[in-house]
């Protein structure tokens, strides 16, 4: 009997209007960790609701252990089988008792007897490291240990499936690690685990992944079979990136600008057009694994686009841009930002990357003048920030300020007569823009009605109707898939370009991080790293050498005799992540006595970069 | 269950003040603000007359009685409507010329002008100048020799010195208890669908009887400890005298309070932020108490319609309880077919709440 088999399985809202899963097939095997991919509103958390039995299913089959969740009486001594984790940092715990509280209380729920639960309630939260904290009210961890502790918390009545609606979103990378490293290890006990999130390089972690967008699968199955292709995958370097990049386009919808360096896919018959380029215009293009981006922007085929001459900020702004220094800023005895310096220069887009709760949004409210700095100086476009300043400023917040009644063309027109823009210049604007932005269809529509992709645009050209020379973004992107995603990029690539607008963007997604030209890497309030992506990569590269995928069968093991051996690893489902200076292969593992089956290069991501950053200081 | 909930309520600061803090400032703003009574009404006095007749009148209506005051005499007619108008006086009597005359003559009259802008207050003044003047005549009349065929001597049984205030105290605890944990248990369950953590429960294979009977209890032990401390103010604040058996005071009071919080868990099926349910149990709880339970108007004044609604409302059994056993004492065979119904009501909202909970979002 599987954990869970669904065949065209849909769940709507409000009566059918708002369809969240829409014909969604999969079967989860015992001891799979399957995981979901996808975007905010894809119906990720609606589906492991109707498998956990809280949300009826509309129609389709679903059998969890066999058993319609639909039939609730039936239903009921199944729930003793399964652990849900809802959606948010800690939403499941209660905040105001302490951690070990928490966990008794769960026990209580499900009956744990008394010296059981003792006895697994020290091995949770010792293997957790939450052991000498149980004492703290939960509502007083980080983000990272909350989460730690929701596992523990259903972890205490030994589940067989454990269903985990994005356990590492908003989480910081050390964590974010910690939290798999758990997971693989009850995985092992044989536990089942299904799990969502909505970092793509998190895809590669699971034994089985399920892509998913407007409640449809767009591919599922192993990581290794989603992402073969018969198509090549590139990593281009040159010094003309932007020619490169326009005349890739001509062979390929795939090529995506992230900083200098293009990647893009080529099929076998554009493969003769493309190596004509590449001596043409003389760059230099490395093969790579192709990843999960790679697989759906194929798949779906992205959009170019051409900013039309219309954002010419005023004012010019001085080169140095925006310039902080050593901001403190504390909320009584707790300190949100501790001495961060750093200057934007004219026309860069400058990247603000951590983990929730690292100080980002604090530190962009401090710089916007929003808070007053504890101690240390903001300048923007060389004064300090004050009323005339932040008419240079557009400002794209978390939650876009937008109203939800109003029409898109009533928003923008808002926005403009905030700033003291005419209603008809407003107009013309939208006129000359809206194609680009891809909004015609959607003028006259409410904002509430759209979906995210568009709302950001929305957002992001009500920020910028006052034609401000400084955009500052607050986590613009999260939630969006990757195809809206690069729109939107490019659309910041071209402010940044065309008319020097200065981009500064906070961002929790590390893969995002690489269509800045410099990031700031935040954690606990302090700047960990400041340099461009590909430069921190570089700098990782050569103190802890390349990146390479042991695949093995029994992953702990293995990972264990490559740390004895002093190799810095971690855990990637199956398989070990190992950084190695020498090249590694098979047949080398093997004679060290490591146990692996194959060894395949791998990328060095941002994560890599921000987890040695912080934990070497 | 229990213990979670009240050790959250403990450690969280705020919620523990606001639960303890708001029925004891109800209990204190309603008992001592709300008065029902009408004393000390400011009157004035247009004397054409000037007789002694028309002087014995306002000396006797004023200087006899708590309820009227001369402020002022006028001279004129204007002068007084000014003083009406601008609130100086709720009342001017008027001795037209010749009164003592007219009444010698067996046709005495005068008048009295009663500012009307709250009809409440005016009714008021109005029934205590037609007492007077009904007493007066009755006194004249025996005076003149006549023999009356019926002689009325009023006496105000149970609450013996007619203290408004007693009442209004007594009505305010049932009204109190109808709202307080009826918002205090809706908030229980509703804070658990906002924050996330219901999810716990909806997976988890407790029983829904279970859970309901855990957040019922925990809500009704804040209550019990908040009825004690309504008691408290009520004996030794209010110092209303308790003529009936304390034991079957808290007995039913228990009973209510049972009632009112699975009322308020009821309220917490249909809504799923603090804030909706905060208002939503407020409203349904305040207004009916305060209207349909002869907490203001009496019921027996009530039209049909109004009547049937109050039947409907747990709080009017309730009120009628308390009043009976603190003012008359009375006997626990009078008191049975109220305290019945409240358990019906008890029984009926924990089998609606049953019914209406369901371990699932939809």
């Amino acid at each position: 009997m599987k954990p869970v088999e669904s065949e065209n399985l849909r769940i709507t809202y409000r009566k059918g209007k708002t369809v969240a899963v829409d014909g969604l097939s999969f079967s989860v095997d015992r001891g799979d960790i399957f995981v979901f991919i996808g975007p905010d509103g894809a119906g990720k958390s609606s589906t492991f609701k109707a498998v956990c039995g809280v949300l009826s299913y509309d129609s389709g089959k679903l059998l969890t252990f066999g058993v319609d969740p639909n039939n609730e009486r039936a239903f009921e001594p199944v729930k003793e089988k399964i652990s849900f984790m809802p959606q948010g940092l800690g939403q499941n715990l209660y905040k105001r008792l302490s951690v070990e509280e928490n966990v008794d209380f769960f026990a209580d729920l499900y009956g744990v007897d008394k010296e059981e639960r003792e006895k697994r309630k020290e091995f949770l939260l010792k293997t957790t490291g939450l052991w000498e904290f149980r004492d703290r009210p939960a509502g007083k961890l980080s983000g990272g240990m909350m989460q730690k502790l929701s596992l523990c918390c259903i972890l205490i009545h030994k589940p067989e499936l454990l269903v985990l609606d994005e356990p590492t979103t908003g989480v910081d990378p050390v964590s974010r690690r910690e939290i798999w490293r758990l997971l693989y290890s009850f995985n092992r006990e044989g536990q089942t685990v299904l799990l969502s999130t909505s970092y793509m390089d998190e895809a590669e972690r699971g034994t089985e992944l399920l892509l998913m967008k407007n409640g449809k699968a767009e591919v599922s199955g192993a990581y290794e079979e989603v992402v073969k292709m018969d198509a090549e995958v590139f990593l281009i370097t040159s010094k003309n990136p932007f020619t490169v990049y326009e005349e890739l386009w001509k062979i390929s919808d795939t090529p995506r600008l992230k900083g200098d360096i293009i990647r893009v896919v080529v099929e076998r018959k554009k493969k003769k057009e493309f190596e004509e380029l590449r001596r043409k215009l003389g760059f230099s293009a490395t093969p790579v694994e192709p990843d999960l981006e790679d697989v759906f922007i194929r798949k779906v085929g992205l959009r170019k686009v051409e900013l039309p001459p219309a954002f010419k900020p005023r004012p010019a702004v001085p080169e140095d841009a925006v310039v902080v220094e050593k901001v403190v800023k504390k909320f009584g005895s707790f300190t949100a930002v501790d001495g961060v310096s750093f200057s934007v220069k004219r026309g860069e887009i400058f990247g603000l990357l951590g983990p929730n709760g690292a100080g980002k949004t604090t530190l962009i409210k401090t710089i916007l003048g929003l808070y007053r700095p504890t101690s240390g100086r903001v300048f923007i476009a060389g004064k300090p920030v004050n009323r005339e300043v932040k008419k240079l400023i557009g400002y794209m917040s978390q939650k876009f300020s937008l109203y939800q009644d109003l029409t898109v063309l009533e928003n923008l027109i808002y926005w403009g007569s905030v700033y003291g823009i005419p209603p008809f210049r407003v107009k013309s604007l939208v006129s000359k823009v809206s194609s680009v932005f891809e909004l015609d269809r959607f003028l006259g529509r409410r904002v509430s009605e759209l979906p995210l992709g568009i709302k950001q645009r929305v957002a992001l050209l009500s920020a910028l109707v006052h034609a401000p020379p400084l955009l500052f973004l607050d986590e613009p992107t999260s939630g969006v898939d990757p195809v809206e995603r690069d729109i939107f990029w490019q659309l910041i690539r071209g402010l940044s370009t065309k008319f020097g607008i200065t981009v500064l963007v906070t961002t929790h997604y590390m893969d995002e991080s690489e269509y800045c030209d410099r990031v700031l890497l935040m954690n606990r309030g302090r700047a960990v790293a400041i340099d461009s992506p590909w430069n921190l990569k570089k700098a990782f590269r050569s103190s802890y050498g390349d990146a390479y995928l042991v695949y093995t069968a029994n992953p702990f093991e293995t990972e264990e005799k490559l740390r004895s051996l002093g190799f810095k690893t971690a855990l990637f489902g199956r398989k070990v992540k190992v950084y190695s200076k020498e090249p590694i292969t098979d047949g080398y593992l093997r004679k060290l006595g490591v146990q692996c089956i194959a060894v395949k290069p791998a990328q060095i991501t941002m994560e890599d970069v921000f987890v040695y950053r912080v934990q070497n200081g | 269950m229990v213990r979670k909930e009240l050790r959250e309520l403990l450690r969280d600061k705020i919620s523990l003040i606001t639960v303890l803090l708001v029925p004891l400032s109800m209990m204190l703003v309603f008992g001592y603000g709300l008065k029902l009574e009408i004393k000390h009404v400011p009157v004035g006095v247009l004397d054409f007359d000037k007789s002694y007749l028309s002087r014995e009148i306002v000396s006797k209506l004023t200087s006899n009685s708590e309820y009227f005051l001369v402020r002022s005499y006028f001279s004129s007619i204007e002068e007084a409507d000014r003083a009406i108008s601008s609130g100086k006086v709720r009342g001017v009597l008027v001795f037209p010329f010749n009164f003592e005359g007219d009444f010698k003559e067996g046709n005495g009259k005068f008048q009295f002008l009663i500012d009307g802008t709250f009809p409440y207050r005016a009714e008021v003044i109005k029934s205590y100048v037609n007492g007077f003047i009904s007493r007066e005549n009755l006194l004249l009349a025996e005076e003149r020799g006549f023999a009356l065929p019926v002689k009325v001597k009023t006496r105000y049984w149970f609450n013996e010195s007619l203290n408004q205030d007693y009442v209004v105290a007594v009505g305010t605890l049932a009204v109190v208890l109808a709202i307080a944990p009826a918002v205090f248990s809706a908030l229980l369950i509703v804070k658990e669908k906002e924050s996330g953590s219901i999810y716990n429960v909806y997976v988890s294979s407790i029983g829904k009887s279970e859970y309901l009977l855990g957040k019922l209890l925990s809500g009704f032990t804040v209550s019990l400890f908040n009825l004690f401390i309504l008691l408290g103010i009520l004996v030794f604040l209010f110092k209303v005298p308790v003529k009936g058996s304390f034991i079957i005071l808290i007995f039913v009071s228990v009973l209510f309070i049972l009632v009112s919080t699975s009322f308020g868990l009821l309220i917490s099926a249909f809504f799923s932020s603090q804030a909706a349910a905060f208002i939503g149990t407020v409203v349904l709880t305040v207004v009916p108490s305060i209207l349909y339970t002869g907490y203001i108007t009496p019921v027996s004044s009530m039209d049909k319609g109004a009547l049937l609604t109050a039947h409907l409302i747990p709080t009017f059994y309730y009120m009628r309880l308390l009043k009976s056993i603190v003012f008359k004492a009375a006997p626990l065979s009078l008191l049975i077919s109220d305290t019945l119904t409240l358990i019906v009501f008890f029984l009926l909202l924990f089998s609606l709440n049953h019914m209406l909970f369901k371990k699932r979002e939809k």
